[in-house]
């Protein structure tokens, strides 16, 4: 007996202790992490017993233990956190007195090699946050230094970076944000994975921050990026239909690691002021803000000013008749003045948004052809979204 | 060192307008024409008046950052967001872009400079001169957890978060005595 504990604390790893216990009593066990992944077993386990393993994870996670009446399951708890579940293929009934003592001492064991595990895992995902804390803020002396230190977590931060954020787009209870932001995490990693070399992700301030190497000569537009975004979106969607709205920014690329703060601060701004033109779920790139990126650093007062003085009489006239030519307008501006495609978007024909166009000219007494009073009305149109989605 | 913001926290209805905060940032820095922390004076809603001390607001997401062609900025683990002068060319686009206004164009230096939070005090375990000197502790330093203000005035502010805390303005308990004849 004393022999095979001797034994059973030399072994260093999983598979030795299990190995080990294996050798002396003959048992067949599984062990599983907190998250039902499985660790470790010994090669006699039957498949059916890790089936019902893998299907009952639930139960597992409750502490129910009916279900598994033909094996001996045992929680691996330690300072009542849960680490994980060991496992063997037979009742408890079967065993020797001699092998259910050395599959408790096992337990124990294998519940300090998992906390040890979980702690170390901690530490590091805590050092590497810290690190990329420091990249994304612009926090240390010199690039050649952050380069180095990037190449412990193999990351080749000496080569140009794009800078992408994600936040949902409304706020939810604590603990939730925390679990769904985790999940984002998760399917984020898993989608970027299959596209890009090592993608680095971050949760920073209940936002996602993920930096992308770019390998390509020439590098990818800004446009590109949004399209591979809005196929990775549509990809988390599917997998995960329950997730909350979230939306997405896109920061321009920049080519020193000294750089990649003011993508990061860009790609947080595409996010902010991109809700004005999209609510939720947008994809918004940091080039395509335009004439947002001014419009920001107005007082909200002004802007409203602004778009009262210019499109007063169109608000006006639609509150007294009941008609949407404000809207129209709007449109027609976020089609990119394409008469076609604002009336395919308002599902109307061509004709009568042109007749509609028309008439805004005669209540506003403006010629739409003029270059000042389009534009003014674009911005006015912007200014808009910004008030009404501020106030 | 964990992450952090510090901030901030301004209590309107202690806040008395004596400008002590203002004065021990002069203090600090002789040099500057004006202090990096100032108070403005404005008209409530309820009271009378009130005193707003501002200063840089050491933005969770700073817009000098942002537009700083050179670097000149970083954030440290603590939420301070500081100027490296030595990089500076003065080209006052973090001045422009500032929606509070924090950093300034130095007329001797030709640079940008802004407040620091008195980062050398605060690593020798004491507070920034504008806290001490504050008489009412109105002003006070703090660590911003979650969200800060609502900020509605500017679209801008919204995205760049300042560390900023207030403590909105009571109304006053006033006491009246009044006279025989029943006048106040």
């Amino acid at each position: 007996m004393e022999k095979d504990k001797e034994e059973l604390w030399q072994a260093e790893d999983i598979a030795g202790k299990l190995r080990v216990v294996h050798g002396y009593t003959g048992l067949e066990m599984v062990l599983l992490d907190r998250l039902g992944d499985l660790r470790g077993a010994t090669p006699g386990v039957r498949e059916e017993s890790l089936s019902l393993l893998r299907r009952k994870r639930q139960a597992l996670q409750q502490q129910d233990f009916a279900p598994f009446t033909g094996l001996t399951v045992r929680p691996l708890v330690q300072n009542k956190q849960l680490w994980g579940w060991l496992a063997a293929d037979c009742p408890q009934a079967d065993m020797t007195e001699n092998a259910y003592c050395l599959f408790l001492e096992l337990s124990l064991q294998l519940t300090f090699l998992l906390w040890h595990e979980g702690e170390i895992n901690a530490m590091v995902r805590r050092h590497r946050e810290q690190f990329l804390y420091d990249v994304l803020y612009h926090n240390f002396a010199s690039s050649d230094e952050v380069i180095e230190m990037g190449k412990n977590w193999n990351m080749r931060l000496d080569r140009p970076h794009h800078v992408v954020v994600v936040e949902f787009d409304r706020p939810l209870q604590g603990d939730k944000q925390e679990i769904l932001l985790a999940e984002l995490d998760k399917e984020w990693t898993r989608v970027l994975s299959a596209r890009f070399v090592q993608p680095i992700l971050m949760l920073l301030r209940m936002q996602l921050v993920i930096l992308f190497e770019e390998s390509r000569t020439p590098p990818r537009s800004q446009s590109e990026l949004a399209e591979i975004m809005t196929g990775a979106m549509a990809q988390i969607k599917q997998a995960f239909p329950a997730i909350p709205p979230f939306s997405v920014g896109i920061g321009r690329l920049h080519y020193s690691v000294a750089e990649i703060c003011r993508s990061f601060q860009e790609a947080r701004q595409a996010l902010s002021l991109g809700r004005f033109r999209q609510p939720e779920n947008g994809i918004t790139c940091y080039e395509d803000l335009g004439v947002l990126k001014l419009l920001s650093h107005i007082r909200t007062e002004e802007l409203d000013d602004f778009a009262q003085e210019t499109l007063g009489t169109l608000m006006a006239y639609d509150s007294q008749n009941g008609t949407e030519l404000l809207h129209t307008l709007e449109i027609y501006f976020q089609e990119g003045e394409s008469l076609s495609q604002a009336a395919e978007k308002l599902f109307i024909h061509a004709n009568t948004m042109r007749n509609r166009l028309k008439k805004v000219e005669t209540v506003m007494g403006v010629s739409l052809n003029r270059a000042d009073l389009l534009c003014r009305l674009y911005v006015a149109c912007q200014a808009l979204r910004i008030v009404r989605h501020t106030l | 060192m964990e992450p952090q913001q510090l901030g901030f926290q301004v209590d309107l209805s202690r806040c008395v307008g004596c400008r002590a905060c203002e004065k021990a940032c002069q203090h600090k820095h002789p040099d500057l024409p004006r202090a990096f922390r100032h108070v403005d004076e404005w008209d409530g809603d309820r009271r009378e008046q009130g005193f707003l001390s501002m200063s840089c607001n050491h933005c969770t997401s700073p817009e000098c950052m942002r537009v700083c062609p050179m670097g000149c900025y970083e954030k440290r683990r603590d939420g301070i967001v500081l100027h490296n002068s030595a990089k500076c060319i003065g080209c006052g686009r973090c001045v422009g872009a500032c929606p509070f206004h924090a950093p300034r164009l130095l007329p001797h230096t030709g640079k940008a400079a802004k407040c620091d939070m008195c980062q050398e005090r605060l690593a020798a375990g004491r507070q920034p001169q504008c806290v001490e000197a504050c008489p009412v502790e109105a002003l006070r330093l703090c660590n911003i957890e979650g969200e800060g203000i609502g900020w509605q005035d500017y679209p801008l502010v919204r995205y760049t978060q300042p560390s900023l805390k207030f403590i909105k303005a009571r109304q006053p308990l006033c006491f009246w005595r009044e006279d025989r004849d029943g006048k106040r």
